[in-house]
C-alpha cells in the first residue's frame, strides 16, 4: 500500500527555554488547522524527541482533542524524526492506520546532547571530539583543506537566508567560517551546527485518504535504514558505513540511482559530515565529495540541503528528520518559494545519530 | 585496564559484556595488553585526544607528550584513573 506525507508545520527554531509539551502543541496545532482534516480521522500521533517526559504523545492527544488509536514516543538521538516516519510508514502501508500525524521535538540543551553510554569515547564524550577525528582522518587521507570545509558551511548558512524558520539570520564567507571560533585544532564554531529549540510535524495518509484529502500528495518510494554499531571509534573515520547500506537499501527499493535524484537534505552536524555523506550515498565518488560541494557552492547551486542543512536550520534533535521531510515534501510540491529546485521531481533525506552508526534514508517523489 | 573475552571463541568484548557479541557464549575479565598505536589524534587548546587501538581495541584518552612530532601508527603505552567515578584514559608515547 502506499503511503504519502500530505501536510507539514513547523515553530521556528530559536533558543527559546519552554517546555517540550508546549513546542510540540504549536507544531501539531498548526498542522491541524492547516491541513483542515477531521480530528476523528487520526489514527496515531508519533513523537520524536530525546526529551525524558513521560507519555508525551498521549498528553498532545489529550490537550488537542485526538482520540486516537495510537499515541508514543519514539527515540533514536538525532534520527529519531525519521525513524517515526518509518514506523508510521509501516502502520500505514500494513493496513493498520489511514492517517498519522509524526511530530518531533527538542530544546535547545537536550538530554540526547551528549552520548554517555559510549565507554570507548572516555572523557571525550561530546560530538566536537568524534567530528574532529573524522575531520582529521578525512583531510589526512584525502587531502582537503580548511578552504574546503568552510565552502560547506558557508553554502548552508547561506540556504538558510531564505528558510523562515531556520536559526541563522546570517550570511557568513569563506573567510568568516575560517576565523571564526577554534573549537579544536580540526573544528571551528562555524563548522558545529547549533543544537536549538524547535518543532516541525507531519501528515502522513494512505493512498485512500491522500486522493480525497490532498492536492498534492507526496508519496515515499524508497527506505533504508541500518545501525552498524553503538560505539563509533570501532568504524573507518572516513566513511559512514550505516549511510552508505541504508542508501543501497533505499534505492533498491525504488529502483532508482543516486543520480536521478534532484534534491537532498543530509545530516550535516558538522561541515564534514556533508561530505562524507555525500560520497556514501553515492552522489559522487569517495574522496571527492569537497569536490562536489565546492562545485555546488560556486555555481550557488542549493540542490544539497537547500534549507540551510542542520548547519544552517539548527538542530533541535527530535524534530530534524521531520523538519528536512518537510524540506523535501515542499521541494517536490514545487512550494519552497525562494529555495525552490525547479523542476524536482525526485527527492531524498538523510538522517543519522551517535557519528553515523546509524543512518536513515527516505526517498520521495511527487510523481 | 580490565576487557571481557570469550571463554569459547576468544574474542575480545569491548565495551565490556557478560556476552559475546559473536557467539553469545558467556565472557571472562582479563587485562588488556596496555602497549598499542594511535589511529588518529586531533587537540583542544594544549590537550592532544586522539583514539588508541590496544589489541583489537579502540578507546579515545588523552594523549600526555611534549612531543610535536606525532603520527598515526606511533606507539604508545595506556594508563588509566579514575576522575569523579569515571574512568578516564591516558597515553604516553613510546619511543
Amino acid at each position: 500500500m502506499n503511503v504519502f506525507v500530505t501536510d507539514y508545520s513547523s515553530t521556528h527554531f530559536t533558543l527559546q527555554n519552554i517546555e517540550i509539551r508546549s513546542i510540540l502543541l504549536s507544531s501539531v496545532q498548526k498542522l491541524l488547522i492547516q491541513s483542515k482534516i477531521d480530528k476523528k480521522l487520526i489514527d496515531g500521533i508519533l513523537i520524536s524527541t530525546t526529551s525524558n517526559s513521560k507519555y508525551l504523545a498521549a498528553q498532545i492527544s489529550e490537550f488537542l482533542g485526538i482520540k486516537s488509536k495510537f499515541a508514543f514516543t519514539i527515540e533514536n538521538l538525532c534520527s529519531s524524526g525519521t525513524n517515526a516516519i518509518v514506523s508510521a510508514f509501516a502502520y500505514i502501508s500494513s493496513g493498520l492506520a489511514n492517517a498519522i500525524i509524526v511530530v518531533g521535538a527538542d530544546l535547545y540543551n537536550p538530554p540526547g546532547k551528549i552520548f554517555e553510554c559510549d565507554e570507548s569515547r572516555g572523557s571525550y564524550k561530546h560530538p566536537i571530539f568524534w567530528a574532529s577525528l573524522f575531520t582529521k582522518a578525512y583531510k589526512r587521507k584525502y587531502g582537503i583543506n580548511e578552504y574546503d570545509l568552510a565552502r560547506i558551511s558557508s553554502k548552508n548558512y547561506n540556504h538558510a537566508l531564505h528558510n523562515p524558520y531556520a536559526f541563522n539570520k546570517k550570511t557568513y564567507t569563506v573567510e568568516n567560517i575560517i576565523d571564526s571560533k577554534k573549537i579544536t585544532d580540526d573544528l571551528n564554531i562555524l563548522h558545529c551546527s547549533k543544537l536549538c529549540t524547535g518543532s516541525s510535524a507531519i501528515l502522513m495518509m494512505s493512498e485512500n485518504y491522500a486522493k480525497k484529502f490532498s492536492t498534492d500528495p507526496v508519496r515515499i518510494i524508497g527506505i533504508g535504514q541500518f545501525t552498524d554499531s553503538t560505539f563509533f571509534t570501532k568504524n573507518d573515520l572516513t566513511s559512514m558505513p550505516s549511510t552508505k547500506i541504508a542508501s543501497q537499501n533505499a534505492f533498491s527499493m525504488c529502483k532508482l540511482t543516486p543520480n536521478q535524484i534532484d534534491v537532498a537534505e543530509v545530516h550535516d552536524a558538522f561541515s564534514i559530515c556533508e561530505i562524507m555523506a555525500i560520497e556514501d550515498i553515492g552522489f559522487t565518488k569517495k574522496g571527492h565529495g569537497a569536490d562536489l560541494s565546492n562545485e555546488l557552492y560556486q555555481t550557488k547551486n542549493n540542490k544539497i540541503n537547500p534549507r540551510g542543512g542542520l548547519l544552517g536550520s539548527g538542530h533541535p534533535i527530535g524534530a530534524t528528520g521531520i523538519s528536512q521531510t518537510m524540506e523535501i515534501v515542499q521541494q517536490l510540491q514545487n512550494k519552497a518559494g525562494k529555495r525552490q529546485i525547479s523542476r524536482a521531481n525526485i527527492g531524498l533525506i538523510h538522517n543519522m545519530s551517535a557519528a553515523a552508526t546509524s543512518s536513515t534514508i527516505l526517498i520521495l517523489t511527487s510523481s | 585496564m580490565i576487557i571481557t573475552e570469550c571463554k569459547k571463541c576468544n574474542k575480545l568484548v569491548w565495551p565490556n559484556c557478560k556476552f559475546c557479541s559473536i557467539c553469545l557464549e558467556k565472557t571472562r575479565k582479563r587485562d588488556i595488553n596496555n602497549i598499542g598505536k594511535i589511529i588518529e589524534f586531533s587537540k583542544k587548546d594544549k590537550t592532544i585526544f586522539c583514539i588508541g587501538e590496544f589489541e583489537q581495541i579502540r578507546i579515545i584518552g588523552t594523549l600526555q607528550t611534549n612531543s610535536n612530532d606525532i603520527l598515526p601508527n606511533s606507539r604508545i603505552k595506556l594508563h588509566t584513573k579514575n576522575l569523579h567515578e569515571q574512568l578516564t584514559y591516558f597515553f604516553t608515547l613510546i619511543d
